[in-house]
């Protein structure tokens, strides 16, 4: 078991092609982390380059107490599994996950007790005579988690490891990993670039960009409090809403004016608009689908926030009805509840939830801090 | 040395697939020579017979340098040699480590090469440095629980490699057939040589946490061709530090792979003008080569088999973000890659653009 410690690291290939900027993170002992982001955006290698694959450029590594950036992989104690699954073909489900150790002249009886230990974790037991031929893809992934299981490694590092499966596969296994992380009580650290599997597994996620490190923080925080927009839009399907607009005052209140519509601000928000420097600047409102409401209650709720809207589409999810509209000279979409009927062309007066919405500078995309403790409601609501 | 700068002379010409011979002081006087033939003299005894109509400037060119390091580095020993020499002088390619590499299998050694055809040789490059015994012996037990090779080699020079000569006999019948070296992780009931490898480059990435690229040969169907196919393997290392850094991290390269590449190579260097040209008149003078978001998008494409769900899958984005892409690039060069023809002409048009551009090639360092 182990922390890991990425402390200003870089990689370069060359001068002017960086992969990863300045890396700081301290991923606690036993803590289940992911690295989210587009395709190049350097998790994968940030990933390799703790495992030793990929050397370090810049910065310092430490698994446990030690600084690893010199330390031969095979002495990191650390097991990997890939997307493809690194199975042996002509050996058994017991053989495969048997050779690691055998290599390491590991004693037969340890061996057998590690594989037979491994494959109840996994419910493998069945399979053990099996050629991975015979297998499905779940299982023989299932497979390659217990080759890196009977290692015992201090850290589990997991590339993409289920992009071969499909769908419905995807999010059974998911649970699974969670599942067998809460059982043997080791650090992982998983890449992915489905935003998804990263919310429903990591203890805390790691979103990043361009090899730049965006925001680090629990599934909660990163979803409620996006560190901007890339962040926001990144995070959460469908994606956040953003609406291009102004920050105006007028009479001592403050308005968010976009052309075409014009919603209040909650007043516990001033000071910091006000301190930042946001009135009278361009300034990007965002508010996720499901913040956006046609509830009568919703709409006489914030009165001062009601958006007339036009729908363009709408796509039916079953429980619930993904509203395209164009508000303005601006599309958005909305999630509401498939109660409600629409037809394409049809206005629709939609109540924007103030409690919940983002505000980003449209020049640095940086989100607007706003403190726990300024009030952001301008109305309670009576149950 | 003749035994050295033979095989890479023969190479070229039966790449340009010339009507040769050669001849010996002693059949001299038994043959002659006729008016459709030239002949170039490498020593006494040794002359070269091409017919004349398979004399293109490239092959000119190969056959006059191979003559002139020939006659200047006679009696020299062969540790002096150095074919990567010949070639940049050939004005071919510049060849990377691997034929230095080569040149150093000592010749008693080369009956030990000898392999049961047909055959693939395989390039297994290693990082990180040099490996230490227990490493090696753990590369070579994963590799073995795979593959069942003829005879392999280690070099050890600044970083390990392992040169192994897989016989296809002694593969099951699934994996005899080479596939695609760009079908990673793609779930697919057919079996390859390809998928194979990837199996083989993962289990060494787990289990001996190796970073790996594995190059594969020419297939080789004489044993006689070894050389052939080590200088086959040199092409491919070659195409791959040409190519942009965003393929830098594929895994598994061959040389069936190299069609385009040959082309391209066939095609003098004073046409590349006339051809870039021709692919920029669309849209009154494109600057070739693409920028790298385009190209990556003409990659992704092309890896796709022009399959835009396929290639957005690949890319992970939105069909309808790759959707976009594509009819940018559209609107900037006026190809547009969802046509074949298109794909191709941009495709051809972006190499040719990038030898000419790039004098030092990303992913160059990296090695």
């Amino acid at each position: 078991m182990a922390r890991v410690k990425l402390d200003h690291i870089y990689k370069k290939y060359t001068a002017d092609t960086i992969v990863v900027k300045d890396f700081n993170l301290e991923i606690q002992d036993k803590e289940f982390v992911v690295f989210v982001g587009p395709s190049g955006c350097g998790k994968t290698t940030t990933l390799r380059m703790i495992a030793g694959l990929e050397d370090i450029t810049g910065g310092d590594l430490y698994i446990g107490d030690r600084r690893v950036n010199d330390v031969a992989p095979k002495d990191r104690d650390i097991a990997m599994v890939f997307q493809n699954y690194a199975l042996y073909p002509h050996m058994s489900v017991y053989q495969n996950m048997a050779f690691g150790l055998k290599l390491r002249k590991f004693s037969k009886s340890e061996i057998d007790k590690r594989v037979r230990e491994a494959a109840k974790i996994l419910d493998i037991e069945h399979l053990l005579d099996r050629k991975p031929k015979a297998l499905s893809g779940g299982q023989r992934q299932r497979v390659a988690l217990g080759r890196a299981i009977v290692r015992e490694p201090q850290v589990f590092l997991m590339d993409e490891p289920l992009s071969n499966l499909d769908a419905k596969l995807r999010v059974q296994m998911r649970a699974e990993i969670r599942k067998l992380h809460q059982r043997i009580q080791t650090t992982m650290i998983y890449v992915t670039h489905d935003q998804t599997e990263a919310m429903t597994m990591g203890d805390r996620i790691v979103v990043m960009k361009d090899g730049i490190v965006q925001q680090c923080d629990t599934p909660q925080i990163v979803y409620s409090r996006p560190a901007n927009m890339f962040v926001a839009g990144f995070i959460g399907s469908p994606a956040m809403n953003f609406l291009r607009g102004e920050i105006a005052e007028e009479a001592g209140k403050l308005y968010f004016r976009a052309p075409g519509f014009s919603i209040l601000l909650p007043e516990g928000r001033y000071a910091t608009l006000k301190s930042e420097g946001a009135v009278g600047k361009e300034m990007v409102l965002g508010v996720r689908p499901e913040d956006v409401h046609n509830e009568e209650m919703m709409l006489s709720t914030y009165p001062e926030a009601v958006v007339d809207a036009k729908v363009e589409v709408t796509e039916h999810m079953g429980s619930e009805v993904y509203l395209h509209v164009s508000a303005g000279s601006q599309s958005m979409i909305a999630r509401v509840n498939s109660r409600f009927h629409f037809h394409p062309g049809e206005p629709v007066k939609l109540a924007i939830d103030l409690n919940k919405i983002h505000l980003f500078h449209a020049d640095t995309e940086q989100a607007v801090v706003f403190h726990h403790t300024e009030k952001t409601s301008p109305v309670t609501v009576d149950a | 040395m003749w035994n050295e700068l033979k095989p890479l002379l023969e190479y070229w010409l039966q790449a340009a697939q010339a009507e040769y011979r050669w001849v010996s002081a002693a059949s001299r006087s038994q043959q002659s020579l006729s008016s459709e033939e030239s002949f170039f003299a490498f020593d006494d005894d040794v002359w070269l017979v091409v017919k004349n109509q398979y004399l293109t400037a490239s092959l000119r060119n190969a056959i006059e340098e191979t003559r002139r390091l020939f006659r200047a580095r006679v009696g020299m020993g062969r540790k002096s040699f150095q074919p990567h020499v010949w070639l940049t002088e050939a004005n071919l390619l510049t060849l990377p480590a691997l034929i230095e590499r080569w040149s150093t299998i000592k010749v008693e050694d080369e009956d030990k090469l000898d392999t049961l055809v047909p055959a693939y040789l395989l390039w297994f490059q290693m990082k990180p440095g040099v490996l230490e015994d227990e490493i090696r012996q753990l590369t070579e037990e994963i590799i073995l629980a795979h593959l069942s090779p003829d005879w392999m080699y280690w070099f050890e020079q600044g970083e390990s490699a392992l040169l192994l000569a897989q016989p296809l006999s002694s593969l099951d019948t699934g994996f005899q057939l080479l596939g695609s070296p760009l079908a990673d992780g793609e779930e697919s009931e057919r079996t390859s040589l390809c998928q194979l490898l990837y199996s083989v480059i993962a289990a060494l990435e787990s289990d001996a946490l190796l970073t790996v690229r594995v190059l594969v040969s020419e297939r080789m169907d004489d044993a006689r061709l070894t050389k052939r196919a080590i200088l086959s393997l040199a092409m491919v290392h070659q195409w791959f530090v040409q190519r942009h850094q965003q393929e830098a991290q594929q895994r598994l390269l061959t040389f069936a792979e190299g069609l385009p590449y040959l082309t391209l190579m066939s095609i003098d260097g004073s046409y590349d003008r006339l051809l870039l040209h021709a692919a920029s008149s669309r849209v009154n003078g494109y600057p070739f080569p693409l920028p790298p978001d385009l190209a990556g998008t003409l990659q992704a494409m092309m890896q796709a088999h022009l399959n835009v769900s396929e290639a957005a899958r690949r890319m992970f984005v939105h069909r309808n973000t790759l959707l976009n892409r594509i009819e940018r690039l559209r609107e900037s060069t006026g190809y547009d890659v969802r046509r074949f023809e298109d794909a191709l002409s941009l495709y051809l048009a972006n190499e040719v653009a990038k030898r000419n551009s790039h004098q030092k090639f990303p992913g160059t360092e990296t090695e």
